[in-house]
């Protein structure tokens, strides 16, 4: 099997109401692929969350390059999650982690962490 | 500077509640159909908040009525895409910044001639992404088809598009980024899915405040004082 290039992205889930735990965000981001591009987007696009607080929202999720404009939209065309409106913001892509680092850091900053 | 140009604020009261989500995702600035008193004012957060006019009226004579009462208390006017006879008359008229695609409406569609008309007027095509937030399945599949048809109409002309949230509470917001992407589900690629959200807005805003200075009588026109800077 081919290997493919994945795409790491760190981004914030805003929300109100109560915290958005990891599988919850998981399984509204893979059916938000789903409703889009359908059945094999979802296949191909090897989502999986890496990292996710869900005290702050702050998260990394992974994903095939080529699939990466299509998680991405999903995701931020997601309205709510469990009882919680959410707004999901895509804040850093790269092809590693540690490419990621950086801007968690400041994140985490900003968020009090 | 990213603004987002529509944002539904029904009582005084809601404003800090978006200001302080426009700062968290990074707006520079909103506009509100909210009666501020003035074009613009200032949050306490920092983030400026323009006055948005919406013409809603029916007939042409009623539209042109409705711009010359609210063009000189607002930052943003926008017609709603309607008939041929508004429409073709809001691309040229450079009162008029905006023109708002009204979701599932497949009566009327941006014309090729109309776009052009408004490309070389700087009127842009202004999507509301509300109607994809709110909505799935088959109700939010015509909302797409509506709004990719009107955007390649639009890239096609050059005419610009600007992405609004349309949010009436702080929660339906979008970040820029966020924006660009569901650009990217409208059709918008490259340099079109950075200019919706960055450049467009912020220069349709700049634009009118500095007409509303008064240094700028008319298109083509200004005022430079001695010792001025010319912009």
């Amino acid at each position: 099997m081919r290997s493919q290039r994945k795409r790491h992205v760190l981004f914030v889930v805003h929300r109100a109401g109560p915290p958005v735990n990891e599988k919850q965000l998981s399984q509204a981001l893979r059916r938000s692929i789903l409703m889009l591009y359908g059945e094999t987007a979802v296949a191909d696009s090897r989502f999986y969350l890496d990292k996710y607080d869900e005290a702050t929202g702050i998260g990394i999720l992974q994903c095939t390059s080529e699939s990466l404009s299509n998680v991405l939209t999903a995701a931020c065309v997601i309205s709510s999650v469990g009882e919680s409106r959410v707004s999901f913001d895509p804040k850093l892509t790269s092809g590693t982690i540690k490419g990621l680092a950086a801007g968690q850091a400041s994140l985490n900053n900003l968020y009090l962490v | 500077m990213s603004i987002d140009l529509c944002i539904r604020i029904d009582r005084p009261e809601s404003l800090p509640g978006f200001a302080a989500m426009a700062k968290t995702l990074g707006f520079a600035g909103l506009a509100t159909s909210l009666d501020l008193g003035s074009p613009s004012i200032v949050a306490e957060n920092g983030i400026v908040v323009y006055r948005r006019a919406e013409l809603n009226g029916r007939s042409l004579s009623t539209m042109k009525h409705q711009v010359a009462q609210v063009r000189r208390q607002s930052a943003v006017v926008a017609v709603p895409l309607r008939g041929a006879d508004v429409i073709n008359w809001a691309a040229e008229d450079p009162r008029v910044d905006l023109i708002t695609v009204i979701d599932d409406n497949r009566d009327n569609m941006l014309r090729e001639s109309t776009a052009k008309l408004a490309a070389k007027h700087d009127v842009a095509l202004e999507i509301k992404v509300s109607g994809l937030l709110e909505t799935s399945g088959l109700d939010r599949s015509r909302i797409i088809k509506t709004f990719r048809e009107n955007v390649t109409t639009a890239v096609h002309a050059g005419q610009h598009v600007v992405l609004s949230s349309d949010a009436s509470d702080p929660l339906g917001m979008r970040s820029p980024t966020a924006m660009q992407w569901i650009g990217n589900l409208l059709g918008l690629e490259g340099a079109h899915m950075k200019d919706l959200v960055e450049t467009t807005s912020a220069d349709i805003v700049a634009r009118n405040i500095r007409k509303m200075a008064s240094s700028v009588p008319g298109s083509g026109i200004e005022i430079v004082r001695e010792g001025g800077r010319v912009e």
